[in-house]
């Protein structure tokens, strides 16, 4: 069975953020896009959710939102940010804990008004204190400053006056709020500040999380996690759910069988066959699976590395590939497939130079140019290039795209081997530089492009061969991109846009990663009793149980039908 | 098999002697059981050897036809969700499967052989030992053992799986065969051998050995039968190679995509009747052997050719 791939949307990059002043979004209950006749009222409350998404082991009951291996389950769920962006909505903001925010001119500061009325689930007040300690306890724990800000992003200092949070920062930090203000979780500090918690934040086992949030555990076992409705929480009247069910699935098997049979009504892994498995089985079974991320090719870059490091090689191995055959064979159809410029579709349409692409003749697969390519080079199909890929042992879905990829290649002169590793062994090759080509896909997604592309080309996240490289694996390194990166931070949306579109051109240019389908948010959504669901019209919040603090958004919204 | 050439046969005393190769035929021929299982092993054979005879695809693995076709004459068991022919994937995964069957099995039944008639001829202190290490071998139990060598092994190449599985198939044939030695050690044909003042090796090889060979083939066939079903248990798992061909990867790949579940039966039934059915012809030749194995039905002679 292929592990779920939890694409924890650490930001260790950076992200950008409109520039538009803060909108308060209204929090609007939206319509589940097939139970149309429903209005976008208070809903009464009741009912119960069983998430089905594979946690590959069983459950250890620690909540901590500062440890990456659990914070999926209590982000969202019980801990709250300050303000929710929508990466699917062009980054729409919904405040949460946060009333309002305000930058200062140069994005060296920013001032967020903290809401009133919010109360601990143990019953003291939320104050703009707890935010503040939240912020200072990463400075003083480093390891529980997940997004590097107080060393990459600058954070000078975090202070409280009223309700009034202040934070201070050395350089324009815009790009970084995604980080801090969405992705951070709230602690309450009478908790987080004394004992063994305040001694080891980042070990210690929070087993009865006290959060803001919409639900609380009640109980968790290691079979299973009961959330149960937070009755004072700050929206008023939500959540309408009363319970939420979550089963430690140790594979994928039990839990697509959970969701084909309706036991579970939320799943977020990839299912084979999903029109006979799992659509075919009820009318009310529906899948949306919005992507959010390229899988693709990462050629070693390095001169030493002498094909994978030869322009044409790459550009014949782009060309050569038929991508919409590798998303129907390898991937039954749901994943999309990519495309050269990197640029992820129709998620980021706005960025997407669809010109350019076709320019490069990137728009659809040319055998007989990378024929062409090769044969420059002195090899043909019956002389082929040898060539290795090493991929991650389990994930079916990625062999069975290479086996496609493989045929791709060797119709125009390339031999390719497949590698099966151990995921250890695998990502240890590739970190390292210790490869040839590998298949693999960045592991956090953002609000735009920016962010992944930040990611794969900035030199600042690579590493001489045998050194550990934090992203960019290829060892791309081109002061022409970096310094577009970096303008990224200080520029208004439009130049935003602009930039990004000169990067993916690059990726078109050197072709330094070469995308194949578009990794997507595993989502499978049961509507007999359960409506709000985020939906392809109503993409409220990223879909998939594991995005935090995404969840949130989703328990806020959905109500059960039997309960109205 | 072990292959024995006799250098200068000792004087026999037994009249009418038959060639234990001859006695074999006699015996599968005389069987219908035995005819049945060698027949249905010859036909894997030639799939095995000529797949371009029975498909015209040369490279099954390739997804060449649209996935979740329906059986038809253009594609036998029709094509799995990879777009794949099933009925092609099958004829050519016979080979990697037979050879597993093969060389697994004769390798384990060359290890049963030099520990079991060793430690049976030797005695003493050796065979304490062996014993003791047959012993223990046979307790563990064999397939969490054969999944957690294959797990540590590092997967994936035919070598590795070959490796596990002699490793773990050996000790049952062990036991067996130094019973069996152990009760022809003082006999007189032993007796004048060594009197003669033959080596221990050729006694063993050409006196002993010979005299076992039904056991031994015995073995053989079921040596070959656990690693066929070992075999398959291990690539079904997904410890074998991925991209290989053979039923165990066949089954792999439909377990993964939830044969059974969406539309694809035969994806996995197909490669699973053939794991059986290449078990079940070893089993059935088996049979052969018990009635030539069994002293008091008939008395094995030397063979001058393995069998």
């Amino acid at each position: 069975m292929r592990p779920t791939r939890i694409l924890a949307a650490a930001v260790i990059g950076a992200l950008a953020v409109t520039a538009t002043a803060c909108s308060e979004t209204k929090h609007k209950g939206g319509s589940d896009g097939n139970d149309a006749t429903q209005s976008s009222g208070p809903k009464k409350k009741g009912g119960t959710v069983t998430i089905a998404n594979t946690a590959g082991q069983t459950w250890t009951c620690n909540f901590n939102p500062f440890n990456p291996a659990v914070y999926n389950t209590s982000i969202g769920f019980v801990y709250e940010p300050l303000i929710y962006v929508n990466a699917l909505k062009n980054q729409a903001e919904t405040p949460m804990l946060a009333k309002s925010y305000k930058w200062n001119a140069d994005k060296t500061q920013i001032d967020f008004t903290i809401r009133s009325g919010v109360k601990w689930n143990d019953g003291k007040p939320l104050t703009a204190k707890d935010v503040a300690f939240t912020f200072n306890l990463m400075k003083r724990v480093r390891s529980t400053d997940l997004y590097a800000l107080w060393t990459t992003a600058g954070l000078r200092s975090a202070t409280a006056s009223g309700d009034q949070v202040t934070l201070k920062f050395d350089k324009a930090a815009q790009p970084y709020f995604y980080a801090f203000a969405h992705q951070v979780a709230i602690v309450p500090e009478h908790v987080f500040g004394t004992g063994a918690a305040a001694a080891h934040p980042d070990t210690w086992v929070d087993k009865k999380p006290v959060g803001t949030g919409p639900f609380e555990v009640n109980p968790c076992s290691p079979n299973n996690i009961q959330y149960t409705a937070n009755p004072d929480y700050w929206q008023q009247g939500k959540p309408y759910i009363q319970k939420v069910e979550y089963p430690a699935y140790l594979d994928n098997g039990p839990a697509n069988l959970d969701l084909a049979n309706g036991k579970a009504q939320w799943g977020s892994q990839f299912i084979p066959g999903i029109k006979q498995f799992y659509l075919d089985k009820s009318p009310d079974n529906h899948t949306w699976s919005p992507p959010v991320l390229n899988v693709g090719i990462y050629p070693n870059l390095d001169p030493s590395h002498k094909m994978s490091s030869n322009l044409k090689v790459r550009r014949a191995i782009s060309y050569a590939i038929d991508r919409d055959k590798v998303s129907k064979i390898g991937v039954g159809g749901q994943e999309p497939a990519a495309n050269q410029s990197g640029i992820v579709t129709p998620t980021f349409d706005t960025y997407y130079d669809k010109a350019a692409v076709e320019k490069a003749g990137f728009d659809k697969p040319d055998p007989a140019r990378a024929k062409k390519l090769l044969g420059e080079l002195g090899y043909s199909p019956s002389k082929p290039l040898k060539l290795k890929i090493i991929t991650i042992t389990g994930y079916t879905d990625w062999d069975a795209s290479l086996n496609v990829i493989k045929q791709n290649l060797k119709a125009v002169g390339i031999d390719l081997t497949v590698q099966d590793l151990a995921q250890q062994t695998m990502v240890g090759k590739l970190y390292t530089g210790d490869y040839d080509l590998a298949y693999y896909n960045q592991q956090t997604s953002g609000p735009t492009p920016y962010y992944e592309l930040r990611q794969m080309l900035h030199s600042a996240n690579t590493a001489p061969l045998g050194k550990n490289a934090t992203s960019n694996y290829q060892r791309y390194k081109n002061p022409k991109v970096d310094q577009l990166l970096n303008d990224y931070a200080s520029a208004d949306e439009t130049k935003q846009v602009e930039i990004v579109k000169q990067v993916a051109q690059y990726m078109i240019d050197d072709v330094p990663v070469i995308p194949v389908v578009e990794a997507v948010d595993w989502f499978q959504y049961n509507t007999k009793d359960i409506a709000g669901w985020p939906t392809e019209d109503n993409p409220y919040a990223q879909p998939a149980a594991y995005n935090f603090p995404d969840t949130g958004q989703v328990l806020t919204h959905l109500y059960s039908k039997s309960a109205q | 098999m072990t292959t024995t050439a006799i250098t200068a046969p000792p004087p026999e005393k037994a009249p009418a002697r038959t060639r234990a190769g001859g006695g074999l035929w006699r015996a599968v021929r005389g069987n219908r059981k035995a005819m049945a299982g060698a027949v249905i092993l010859l036909v894997f054979t030639v799939v095995a050897a000529f797949p371009g005879l029975f498909t015209s695809v040369d490279h099954p693995d390739e997804a060449n036809f649209a996935p979740r076709l329906a059986p038809s004459t253009a594609h036998l068991l029709g094509t799995t969700a990879l777009g794949q022919d099933i009925y092609s994937q099958l004829v050519h995964g016979t080979r990697e499967s037979l050879v597993i069957a093969v060389v697994a099995g004769a390798l384990a039944t060359v290890l049963s052989v030099i520990v079991g008639v060793s430690a049976a001829y030797l005695g003493g202190l050796a065979d304490d030992l062996l014993s003791l290490l047959t012993n223990v071998v046979l307790v563990i139990p064999a397939f969490p053992l054969v999944i957690i060598l294959a797990k540590y092994a590092g997967k994936g190449s035919l070598t590795v799986i070959l490796a596990v599985l002699v490793l773990t198939g050996w000790s049952y044939g062990a036991n067996q065969l130094r019973a069996q030695a152990l009760s022809l050690r003082n006999r007189d044909f032993l007796e004048s051998a060594r009197v003669r003042g033959e080596r221990r090796s050729y006694i063993i090889v050409c006196e002993v050995l010979p005299t076992m060979t039904s056991l031994i083939v015995a073995n053989f066939l079921g040596a070959a039968l656990y690693s066929v079903l070992s075999a398959a248990g291990l690539q079904f798992l997904g410890l074998g190679d991925p991209n290989s061909q053979s039923w165990g990867t066949m089954l792999y790949w439909a377990q993964n995509q939830q044969a059974l579940q969406t539309g694809t039966p035969l994806w996995s039934l197909a490669p699973g009747l053939c794991v059986a059915l290449l078990g079940v012809a070893f089993a059935l030749v088996n049979y052969a052997f018990d009635e030539i194995g069994n002293p008091a039905l008939r008395p094995v002679r030397r063979r001058r050719k393995g069998a």
